[in-house]
């Protein structure tokens, strides 16, 4: 897993957010490597602690949010202990961020050109006349045509699919090592969603830039993903290459969602869903935080906390993988069980 | 139910439909008429839905789908046509019967969260559906009675918006809609936004108060494996038109127009491989300014010099299978493929 070519490398990361002076559960111990050139998909409900965790490598968490402890290494350097300085010269350049909504994180009274050259001239000591060649360029690799005439322009003059371009150009500007786009096709519809994969796609094959994509549309993960991590109230359950977890999923969340994944379904039968709900940030649980849902859930996963544990090249928090936790003891007849495959 | 006093009379029936934006509705002339044409943002759409059917209606973002929609409630003054409803005409009907009618057809909106004010709670927005149309007390459902019907606990009923989650401020909203008993509710994107299991759990429920109280829908949604699912019919608009229409298992198995199969083959499913020559290219075009002939031809990758010049007509090309291309049977024998 740790290869020494990670780009980011997220160890044993907990957040809380303090409300009313009560700390409550952002994300749990979540571990994670990210390498360059690679495209990581991350999943889950809503709840599941993935936007917190894309907020967290740009340490751009609310006020009340809390790092309770871990580290997050960029290039071998903790940005959790790192200062605003850094942080600053860091976002926006190496580190480039797609929010889920692209009108409201464009300026509505900046055309795009002054928006885009902006955004280089926070960071880089260049020309007028550069950036807006840069900005049109950059434009026209994220497929909008009319470059030159489009930077005159102002958000509302584009359409959904338009602007989300504009702003995955914006973030590409100066090049950055890592970008984390955050539900980037969830507002589009489905051809727009396959011109943002395969743009992302095009991307990293030529700026060998490593992506990371939140979203809960295990459809547009399976397409744009390399590696998927499955989170679940503020946990990761699972990490694996994509083909392994559509083709042999290992958490029963996961298998859980993968059944409930829109696609073509037998009409006239109701449709697989994943009964109760996310538990609130409020609630915790000594056991593991899926059991209350879980069908194969025992007695041990509402008292302990499973550990995240190496299945081969996989990550599975979950007690079925692990020989030690009581699991496989069943417990009617006090019999071991084979694990399952 | 009144619906079913039309037995094969279709409930909504839609003709020649067309809504306007910009200059063709303000009647101005001369000096003072607009320069910019008029966005037809529907245009000349026939679609008939049936007592108990769910029709699908699909189609990008700026395809006219939600502005259909709302023509039909009238929400929208239409341009031209005619919209029938229970056999009544809609278009020119009096303030006081469009009331007394509309009550029988009811809108799901697509942002539920928004459309709920965050200063009722959940008692009081669905109060508040009979409070507008002056129901009388004794006609009113509970707030519990109209909680139980979309699987929503009584304890909800005392909460705030900011607390529900998506799937349950779907679930109010669908309430709302419930409360007038209608026959008919156009559902814009019910479930979009929210998470894979509530997508599933929400279109069991509209599945369920279909078979239930015998409602029938019109589907607006850009989730096609769900319209393939749900829908007795899927319709396709692209700028305005429908372009094809038909049976849904029919329409999801074997799409005739080419527009619909670049829809169909642009869903993303693991595992399954896409046919790259039918990605379509490009952004639609503004329906300000649609494109001569068949409106598809500046992305379609069959397109012939006759599209660029000729608007094609709908044909019939299966049973109750209706499809505007000019070469809907080449593309479908194989015998026509791309330059």
């Amino acid at each position: 897993m740790s290869t020494g070519g990670s780009l980011l490398e997220i160890e044993d990361l907990s957040i809380s957010y303090l409300v009313d002076g009560i700390p409550l559960r952002g994300l749990r111990g979540v571990s994670l490597d990210l390498a360059r050139n690679r495209i990581l998909g991350v999943v889950g409900e809503s709840g599941s602690g993935k936007s917190t965790l894309s907020f967290a490598i740009t340490r751009l968490l609310p006020s009340n949010a809390r790092i309770d402890e871990g580290s997050i290494r960029f290039e071998g350097q903790d940005l959790v202990k790192a200062d605003m300085t850094t942080l600053e010269t860091l976002r926006g350049d190496r580190i480039a961020m797609v929010f889920q909504d692209p009108l409201s994180s464009l300026h509505p009274c900046l055309t795009i050109g002054q928006q885009m050259s902006d955004a280089q001239r926070a960071h880089r000591r260049i020309g007028a006349g550069e950036r807006r060649a840069r900005s049109a360029e950059m434009l026209d690799t994220v497929g909008i045509a009319e470059a030159e005439q489009n930077l005159g322009r102002f958000p509302h003059e584009f359409s959904g699919g338009m602007r989300q371009r504009i702003m995955i150009a914006m973030s590409l500007l100066l090049q950055p090592d890592l970008l984390i786009a955050d539900e980037p096709t969830s507002a589009l519809d489905v051809l727009l969603q396959g011109q943002i994969i395969a743009l992302l796609n095009g991307l990293r094959e030529r700026l060998g830039t490593a992506v990371m994509i939140v979203s809960h549309d295990l459809g547009v993960i399976g397409e744009a993903a390399d590696d998927v991590l499955v989170m679940y109230a503020g946990e990761t359950m699972e990490y694996s290459p994509v083909g392994q977890i559509f083709a042999q999923p290992l958490h029963p969340y996961t298998e859980a969602l993968l059944a409930v994944m829109p696609g073509r379904k037998a009409r006239g039968r109701p449709l697989p869903t994943i009964p109760g709900r996310v538990p609130s940030a409020s609630e915790t649980s000594l056991g593991c935080a899926f059991a209350g849902r879980c069908e194969r859930a025992r007695s041990v996963c509402h008292a302990n906390r499973p550990v995240y544990s190496a299945v081969g090249e996989r990550r599975v928090r979950c007690h079925i993988y692990d020989p030690l936790s009581g699991w496989h003891v069943a417990p009617e007849t006090g019999q071991r069980e084979g694990a399952p495959t | 139910m009144s619906a079913a006093s039309y037995p094969g009379q279709p409930l909504v029936e839609v003709r020649g439909l067309s809504t306007c934006f910009g200059s063709e509705g303000t009647g101005l002339t001369g000096l003072f008429k607009p320069e910019v044409p008029a966005l037809r943002a529907v245009d000349d759409v026939d679609l008939v839905v049936m007592p108990g059917q769910i029709v699908g209606l699909v189609g990008e973002s700026g395809s006219g789908k939600t502005t259909l929609g709302r023509t039909i409630l009238g929400l929208e003054k239409p341009a031209g046509g005619d919209v029938r409803f229970a056999g009544r005409s809609l278009v020119g009907l009096g303030s006081g019967e469009l009331r007394l009618l509309r009550r029988r057809m009811q809108m799901i909106p697509q942002d539920s969260a928004a459309s709920l004010s965050p200063r009722m709670n959940v008692s009081q927005l669905l109060g508040e559906v009979y409070d507008i149309r002056r129901t009388p007390k004794d006609k009113r459902r509970s707030a519990a009675e109209l909680l139980s019907m979309v699987e929503l606990g009584s304890e909800h009923a005392n909460k705030y918006p900011h607390e529900l989650s998506g799937g349950q401020a779907k679930r109010v909203s669908i309430a709302r809609a419930l409360a007038m008993e209608p026959d008919f509710i156009v559902a814009d994107e019910p479930t979009s936004g929210l998470d894979v299991s509530a997508v599933a759990a929400i279109i069991n429920l509209l599945m369920r108060l279909r078979s239930q109280l015998r409602i029938s829908y019109l589907f607006i949604t850009h989730d096609l494996d769900a319209v393939a699912y749900m829908a007795d019919v899927i319709a396709v608009m692209y700028l305005g038109k429908i372009v094809e229409a038909g049976p849904a298992e029919q329409l999801a198995e074997a799409p005739r127009h080419p527009y619909t199969q670049s829809l169909m083959n642009a869903v993303s499913r693991p595992g399954e491989e896409r046919r790259p020559w039918l990605a379509i290219r490009g952004d639609i075009p503004s329906p300000r300014f649609p494109p001569s002939g068949c409106r598809f031809h500046t992305r379609c990758p069959f397109a012939q010099p006759l599209c660029r010049e000729q608007e094609p007509k709908q044909e019939e090309s299966g049973p109750g299978h209706r499809t505007a291309c000019h070469f809907w049977r080449e593309i479908a024998s194989g015998s026509h493929l791309i330059q």
